[in-house]
């Protein structure tokens, strides 16, 4: 944020404070989802999408990043790709799991290979 | 030695260097707390029996009071910088130091959290869920005490580079404004992932 003069200063600081208000709304409403009769994937959507928005707020307001150098926000892009990826990832292969046979399994596990 | 682009912007990045470097180390910490939140869903998924609710044995009442501690002293910090940027150091000097309560208040309500658990016997070797709340819940707490120990020292004796070089430790406030904007924005998603799912 590169402030003109005092009375630009103010107005900023004015609409920051209405963010506050907006970031304590969400945060509410973040609390009340939880005590809704809702499950599953729905109710993670909401809780997770409150967050992704709140955290949005602070980023382009508090971090000012909407009025921020093209080098910063080419900086934060490739940060939310990479990190964009390895959530998708994570998502995608969260059922993966490692088999372990040869120790879930009752049977002893086979005799180890002697090399002569 | 004069160390250039403390005040004035390259011409080739239009920012001061500190700046820059800033970005840099916030989007370092970004997939670092990306990765544990990628740990969170692989164990949440993958464990039969992941605590929800009331098992938790969180207090939703205090994790919501650190949530607005946070963002209080998000707004704080930014006055603190905008008092700088008026010329006015005593409100920088009243801004910053409602910010290091603030910061000194979350720690002391996660302490007392920490406290409780550990007398319910819920340690991080207790469940599954209470490793990854104990490994999240710390690295931020240990972001909060980073914070705390810069905005202290540019409340403190740092603060002497106000009367010798106004711009440059106007741009450092910035800069510890900017970590401790991330620090909240973390919270954002530590507090709904811990607390409320």
């Amino acid at each position: 944020m590169e402030p003109n003069d005092q009375s630009d200063l103010e107005r900023q600081i004015r609409a920051h404070l209405s963010v506050v208000l907006l970031l304590a709304a969400l945060v509410g409403l973040n609390v009340g989802v939880s005590f809704l009769p809702v499950a599953g994937g729905l109710r993670v959507g909401a809780h997770v999408g409150l967050a992704v928005l709140s955290g949005a707020l602070v980023l382009t307001f508090f971090m000012h990043l909407w009025s921020e150098k093209r080098l910063t926000l080419a900086v934060l892009a490739l940060t939310f790709l990479l990190l964009a990826a390895m959530m998708i990832l994570t998502w995608v292969a969260r059922h993966d799991q490692p088999e372990m046979t040869e120790y879930n399994s009752a049977a002893p596990p086979p005799a180890p290979h002697h090399v002569p | 030695m004069e160390i250039p682009y403390t005040v004035e912007a390259r011409e080739d990045t239009g920012l001061y260097n500190g700046k820059v470097g800033m970005w840099l180390f916030l989007a370092s910490e970004v997939m670092l707390f990306g990765a544990l939140f990628s740990s969170y869903v692989l164990l949440r998924e993958s464990h039969p029996n992941w605590l929800f609710g009331a098992a938790k044995d969180l207090s939703l009442f205090w994790g919501t009071v650190n949530t607005a501690v946070l963002i209080g002293s998000g707004i704080t910090i930014l006055l603190a910088w905008a008092g700088l940027k008026l010329r006015d150091f005593g409100r920088f000097k009243l801004w910053m130091g409602a910010t290091l309560a603030l910061g000194l208040l979350f720690l002391f309500i996660k302490g007392t959290e920490y406290a409780a658990k550990f007398h319910h016997g819920h340690y991080p070797n207790t469940h599954t869920f209470y490793a990854i709340y104990f490994v999240l819940t710390g690295l931020h707490a240990l972001h909060v005490i980073g914070g705390v120990a810069v905005n202290a020292w540019l409340w403190g004796p740092g603060s002497k580079l106000w009367r010798t070089e106004p711009e440059r430790f106007t741009n450092r406030v910035e800069l510890a404004g900017l970590f401790w904007h991330f620090v909240d924005l973390v919270w954002m998603f530590l507090f709904p992932v811990l607390y409320l799912l």
